[in-house]
């Protein structure tokens, strides 16, 4: 069992206390713009996301993002997931507080 | 590690290797990795011919929730699978992390020191998320209400609270004689436990007359 590089659940106002370290996160797609995948947050607050799938995602897809924190709002993917359209991001949200809270010692 | 736990896993699936013997994977769920055997021959015996395959749907990158025994093999842990499948609904990603926090809270909450022989009939180790039972039927004996909470206690547990079409009654009554063979418990008097339960309506019949479910909780 390897447990050297865990992906820390994060919102946006999470993420900033995770740059530069392996974050995961869902969020809303709104556009793509040449590579680059800008989408909601589950705490409603703008994200960008560079790398991962170059295909792009459906626009209002849920997308989760795995990969490096690189700045406050932007994210370097290494795996995208489709979540499809129908994901409960409120429940989302929930889980990132309680992983970044009392329970972060189950998470990394 | 000489005891053999049952566990469940959500993940992504990662190197996934096939031989002829059996189909080996990493699963990287963003906590850690962990390495998971699916043998071939636990494909047929367990899941006839529908599931075999099974292992041919899932690819690496792919979410997978996976149902098997961890293992200790020299110092290193790995699971030996007996279901693996994709995951169609993400929200079960969420649901699964929440579910790990729950089962942590339930194994760490504080118990009631119950020594086995001395319990009262009203002193249950009902779980605090539970509903109570009903009080006990005047003149049951004592060993009926025993074996009627530990029959409760296995449909309360998270692992059977989170299978869709519940328990099979062999199942609850291979679990109890395991757990409690100083009871003698007697496959009748499970199955009674069972009706018990399910006449009160604490419990639901699933897919058939033997499966049951929880109806307190999930």
């Amino acid at each position: 069992m390897d447990t050297s590089s865990p992906a820390v659940f994060v919102n946006a106002e999470l993420l900033k206390m995770h740059v530069g370290k392996r974050v995961r996160t869902v969020l809303q797609v709104a556009r793509n713009e040449g590579g680059v995948m800008v989408g909601q947050s589950t705490d409603g607050q703008q994200l960008t996301v560079k790398g991962g799938d170059p295909k792009g995602f459906a626009l209002s897809h849920y997308v989760e993002v795995i990969g490096i924190a690189d700045g406050n709002q932007s994210i370097r993917a290494e795996i995208c997931t489709d979540f499809g359209e129908r994901f409960d991001a409120v429940s989302y949200n929930g889980l990132c507080q309680l992983a970044n809270g009392k329970y972060k010692n189950l998470f990394l | 590690m000489g005891v053999c736990v049952q566990v469940k896993l959500l993940g992504i699936m990662m190197n996934k290797i096939e031989r002829v013997t059996d189909v080996s994977f990493a699963l990287d769920d963003g906590t850690g990795r962990i390495n998971v055997n699916r043998w071939w021959v636990l494909c047929s015996l367990v899941n006839e011919t529908s599931d075999t395959n099974e292992m041919a749907i899932v690819q690496n990158g792919m979410y997978v929730t996976i149902r098997g025994s961890l293992k200790g093999f020299q110092g290193k842990r790995q699971v030996v699978a007996y279901s693996v499948r994709p995951v169609i609904d993400f929200n079960e990603v969420t649901l699964h992390y929440l579910e790990c926090i729950h089962v942590h809270l339930d194994n760490t909450r504080p118990k009631a020191n119950t020594v086995i022989g001395t319990v009262t009939p009203n002193q249950n180790d009902i779980k605090g998320f539970q509903t109570p039972l009903t009080n006990p039927i005047p003149g049951m004996k004592f060993s009926d209400n025993e074996i009627q909470k530990r029959v409760l206690d296995v449909f309360m547990e998270p692992a059977s609270l989170v299978r869709e079409q519940g328990l099979h009654i062999d199942e609850v009554i291979r679990r109890l004689r395991f757990a409690t063979e100083e009871y003698h418990l007697k496959s009748l008097s499970c199955r009674d436990a069972i009706s018990y339960h399910n006449d009160l309506g604490h419990i639901y019949s699933t897919i058939d007359d033997f499966h049951f479910k929880s109806a307190m909780n999930g």
